[in-house]
């Protein structure tokens, strides 16, 4: 009697789950605002969107995560067969998945380091490459919260290695008022915010840092935060949210962090202590600069933190996808190609601005296609 | 086994005497005899065989982690246990758990602090003071703070608690500033070890009040009356009666809650800031945990770092199973006191012997006991006013004041809490929401919804359950109906290991299992087996002090009647404990499905719906609210708000499914 009545439950239970499984809906086409011209193509050739079919298992760095969701949405609404899963687990996790074959290619802050090269080949298949390939760059901007300053504050990179090493405490320091001519400043205490957790925002935030003023930031750069005293918060959404809740608080973060949280961003020095405003194109400018290290279809990104422009913004970063250069599944291939070739795109690429990225300036973007045309 | 008379007890207490079926020469025909004797050999089998399953996993679990530890503290070249360096993946790999073992014991020191003295505040008002027809009600309140599930917590400390910490820092080192580690620099917003001992405090309340509740309800009533007839005031019977009888299970909940804190990932690593240098100034901002460093590095951890991190979360593992053990201790040495006192030998059932244990059934299932007297708890009333000094009448005002405030302090974080929850999420909990996924919809998008992550949660817990209640089921009759000896005693420490096990360490092991070793692709199912892992301990404890409260008379009349070992069982005994089981695996099944940190290392992501929990990423409703909780977009942080009220409303509707079948099945409802 009282086992019917469980099972008689048990029913119950299972009969919502089948309801509910029977109207879910994967079609968000009509509520969505789809503007970008690749959502409305339906064949292949339109837009120059190659598809495939299928489903393209990737993770990596959350840092990118939200260009490939913009990605995503586009390529699946172009490619009706084609799904694409991005893990934002970020770069660590994403490197072991594709060296576990768990993922068709991974997305990471870092190329391949020495370690993990071999690794990576070895899942390539015997004689094959892993390759690193810049997809999409990005901007790291200077966020604080001190009341009663409108104007964009200049900090130079003497003044920001002072303050992210805690020699500079409090906002009135005669640093920043040199660099700030005219502008009243409060006596508030300063609070620095660094990412607790390993990033790439951390690692070229230092070497900016470290690259343009040795003598103040001697510590090389690196992925966990090297400077020294500050408050660790996970992720750029914890450094964001941190600055936004602190008064005198300060930290660094993607810029779609701070234009998310209405945070004011400094003009950042350059080696020639001129300020640049954080925005996409005066990144992009920056990044057009950068050393290419090219070796077959493999391309790393090295900047140049000695160029010095007006409209060059030197607190840049660029993610990577890591992929096999040959010895991709042939049933997989189409989609890897297919969705990697809509990322190096124009149209991909000039969507990257209004999702708070930085666009390939175009010399190294002809770089990138041609390395992802190679793949195989 | 069959040689073993039915009265000897094993004094270890795992498998208590029953009665069993009397020999073969009592019973019917032969050839049917044989049958069921064959029929309850394979029972008997398949009961030592999920116990024998157990043992198995548990070492499989151990034996994993520590290799995978091993292999980074061999390559370690510092001390892996007082270095306070995180750097494994560095050349050289510079590693230790100092630093965040240290830190993992003072927050849970201070979550103690705060927590322990309004948990038993708002157990004693429930118990003593409450109107009677309110008790219950306000204890369902202070049990829907279990219910939240961390990663909300996690959000109230950041929005909320975090911002008012600086008011509340200065008033602590106005207090006690003298004190060096109460010194307070005046960081605004501070998120420092106090802050995070806050929060910690608020999750194992709860726990530790509902434990205490527990305990004040077994307090002897002819005890209580005793002291009325004193003339005792309330407050002068709580101290010489409630107090003195609940000692040892109050301590042991206390330690239990202490353990829960150690454990816990998500929130910390929200709410803490975390410093790679000493610290010892709880009031600013900084500090590190085991739990929170392991889910902060773990993203980026590559080889070498992975098994620190795991080594790391051995210590954990080690440090929460001795809290348990001295719980266990206190508990049997407060029970061997008060018989030692009154020269009465413990029933086997003595529900105080139990609470340390069986954590969660006396946490969930408080019915079969409150119900033995439903209308009884002496009072006062009777007692003339007169001969009852001012002072003593001020002391038991303000006992019941202070009680009543106790009560208060619990109750305001939770109105906290959902009113940021309901505030936040009623925005975007909406048709849309509950009925389509995140396809096609990018994260800086408004739309899009959480019916992926949703139905992954409910196929990702449905699948656990159907693993870990048949399992957890066998153990349980094992231990009770057959469990003798050795196995039964290693049977019922796994049991305790299981149930001290910091569920991000369940994650780990799955991930380093099941997918980096065996090469499975993440999929929904992974995340059902490190459920699996979660809820097995739960479940089992839960039937097991259920099964152990059907009372042998039952067993007797069915094998009087000539019933099977194995009929009696699945007929008698098991229907009668039902309604018991039922609760507490609904329960277990309501914790499991708010766990974040291992579900977020191995269902993988998916946008899209995948109604299989076989092939491919399959979303799933935390890993969705903590993944749109760190979206720089506002649609996606509104998103983020409405999956966590949908989540809370979820666990809450099993809780109180869960709270309706013990109350439609109590006994002695009309």
């Amino acid at each position: 009697m009282k086992l019917q009545r469980f099972a008689l439950a048990a029913g119950v239970g299972l009969l919502a789950t089948a309801t509910l499984s029977a109207c879910g809906n994967d079609n968000n086409d009509a509520g969505s605002s789809a503007s970008s011209s690749a959502s409305g193509a339906s064949s292949s050739s339109a837009s120059g969107v190659s598809c495939g079919s299928g489903t393209l298992t990737l993770a990596g760095s959350s840092a990118q995560a939200n260009a490939i969701s913009k990605w995503t949405k586009d390529y699946q609404g172009a490619c009706s067969g084609a799904t694409v899963n991005y893990n934002p687990s970020g770069s660590g996790a994403g490197v072991t998945a594709f060296e576990q074959k768990q993922v068709d290619f991974a997305g990471s802050d870092f190329p391949l380091t020495a370690d993990d090269q071999p690794k990576a080949d070895a899942r390539c298949g015997s004689g094959n490459k892993a390759i690193n390939i810049p997809l999409v760059p990005g901007a790291i901007a200077v966020m604080y919260n001190v009341s009663g300053v409108s104007a964009p504050l200049n900090l130079s990179a003497q003044t920001l290695a002072k303050i992210f090493n805690g020699k500079i405490t409090t906002w009135n320091d005669a640093a920043i008022k040199k660099d700030n001519p005219g502008v009243k400043l409060p006596g508030t205490k300063i609070t620095t915010f660094h990412r607790a957790d390993k990033s790439g925002t951390s690692y070229n935030f230092s070497n900016y840092l470290n690259q343009t003023d040795p003598a103040d930031f001697p510590a090389k750069a690196n992925k966990q935060w090297p400077g020294s005293g500050g408050q660790g918060q996970n992720g750029s959404s914890g450094v964001a949210q941190a600055v936004k809740t602190t008064a005198g608080g300060i930290g660094y973060a993607e810029i779609s962090y701070a234009k998310a949280n209405s945070l004011p961003t400094a003009k950042v020095g350059n080696a020639k202590g001129q300020f640049v405003e954080a925005t996409t194109a005066n990144a992009s400018a920056f990044i057009a600069k950068a050393k290419t290290q090219q070796s077959g279809a493999d391309l790393q990104l090295a900047f140049d933190y000695g160029y010095s422009d007006p409209s060059a913004y030197p607190a840049v970063l660029v993610t990577y996808e890591i992929a096999c250069a040959k010895g991709n599944s042939s049933s997989q291939l189409p989609l890897i190609k297919g969705f990697l070739s809509y990322g190096a795109g124009d149209t991909a690429q000039g969507e990257l601005p209004d999702a708070g990225y930085v666009q390939l300036p175009k010399n190294i973007q002809a770089l990138v296609q041609s390395s992802v045309k190679s793949l195989s | 086994m069959s040689g073993t008379s039915p009265t000897a007890a094993d004094p270890s207490g795992a498998g208590q005497g029953r009665p069993r079926p009397a020999g073969p020469s009592s019973s019917g025909r032969p050839t049917r005899r044989r049958g069921v004797q064959r029929g309850d050999a394979a029972f008997h089998g398949a009961a030592t065989g999920a116990a024998a399953f157990l043992l198995a996993l548990m070492g499989a679990i151990a034996a994993f982690l520590v290799t995978q530890a091993l292999h980074a503290i061999t390559a370690d070249q510092a001390n892996f246990l007082t270095s306070f360096a995180w750097s494994p993946d560095e050349d050289p790999s510079v590693w230790g758990v100092g630093l965040v073992a240290w830190g993992t014991l003072v927050t849970s020191l201070f979550a103690l602090v705060i927590g322990a003295p309004v948990a038993i505040g708002t157990a004693l008002f429930i118990t003593q003071y409450a109107p009677r027809r309110l008790a219950q009600a306000l204890g369902y309140i202070v049990d829907l703070l279990a219910a939240v599930p961390s990663v909300v917590y996690g959000l109230w400390g950041i929005i909320f608690l975090v911002p008012h910490m600086g008011g509340v820092s200065r008033l602590v080192d106005a207090v006690l500033g003298w004190i060096p580690i109460f010194s307070y620099d005046g960081s605004p917003a501070p998120r420092s070890v106090f802050a995070a001992g806050i929060v910690l405090a608020i999750m194992i309340l709860p726990i530790i009040a509902a434990l205490s509740r527990e305990v004040f309800l077994q307090t002897p009533h002819e005890t209580q009356e005793a002291a009325y007839a004193l003339g005792a005031t309330r407050w002068e019977m709580i101290r010489l009666a409630v107090l003195p009888h609940a000692r040892s299970g109050v301590i042991s909940a206390i330690v239990l809650g202490f353990g829960r804190a150690l454990g816990e990932t998500i929130a910390v690593a929200m709410v803490l800031s975390q410093t790679q240098t000493f610290f010892s100034r709880f009031l600013d901002p900084g500090g590190n945990t085991i739990a929170a460093n392991i889910a902060i590095q773990f993203k980026n951890a590559f080889g070498t770092g992975r098994g620190a991190l795991i080594a790391s979360g051995l210590v954990l593992f080690v440090m929460t199973l001795l809290m348990n053990y001295l719980a266990r201790w206190i508990a049997r040495r407060g029970i061997a006191a008060q018989y030692r006192r009154t020269d009465t030998p413990p029933p086997h059932a003595a529900p105080a012997a139990d609470t340390a244990s069986g954590e969660l059934h006396d946490l969930l299932d408080a019915e079969p006991h409150t119900t033995q007297h439903p209308e009884r708890r002496p009072s006062p009333v009777l007692v003339p006013d007169t001969g009852t000094s001012i002072g003593r009448r001020i002391r038991d005002r303000a006992a019941q004041l202070l009680a009543a405030l106790a009560f208060v302090a619990a109750v305001l974080p939770l109105a906290s809490i959902l009113w940021l929850v309901i505030g936040n999420g009623a925005k975007r909990f909406d048709g849309m929401f509950l009925n389509n996924s995140m396809r096609n919809i990018a994260e800086s998008d408004p739309g899009g919804g959480a019916y992926h992550a949703i139905l992954g949660t409910l196929e990702q817990a449905g699948i656990a359950t159907l693993i870990a209640v048949p399992l957890g089921l066998f153990v349980a009759i094992y231990l009770v109906e057959y469990g003798r000896g050795a196995l039964a005693r290693m049977v019922t420490f796994t049991v305790d290991v299981m149930m001290g096990l910091p569920s991000i360490v369940a994650g780990l092991f799955i991930l380093s299992l099941w997918i980096l070793t065996f090469g499975f692709q993440d999929s929904g199912f992974a995340g059902s087996l490190a459920l699996v892992i979660l809820m097995l301990p739960m479940v089992i404890r839960s039937c097991e002090e259920m099964l152990k409260l059907v009372p042998d008379s039952l067993r007797e009349a069915a094998y009087a009647l000539g019933a099977p070992r194995r009929r009696t069982i699945m007929r008698v005994v098991v229907p009668t404990a039902l309604p018991g089981m039922v609760t507490g695996i609904m329960l277990g099944i309501a914790r499991v499905m708010g766990e974040t940190a291992p579900v977020l290392l191995v269902v993988g992501f998916t946008s899209s719906i995948n109604f299989s929990p076989f092939s491919g990423a399959q979303g799933s409703l935390p890993a969705f609210i903590y993944n749109e909780a760190t979206q720089p977009y506002a649609p996606a942080v509104d998103r983020a708000w409405a999956g966590a009220l949908t989540l809370i409303l979820i666990i809450m509707l099993l809780n109180l499914a869960a709270r309706l079948i013990a109350w439609w099945k109590r006994p002695g409802r009309a």
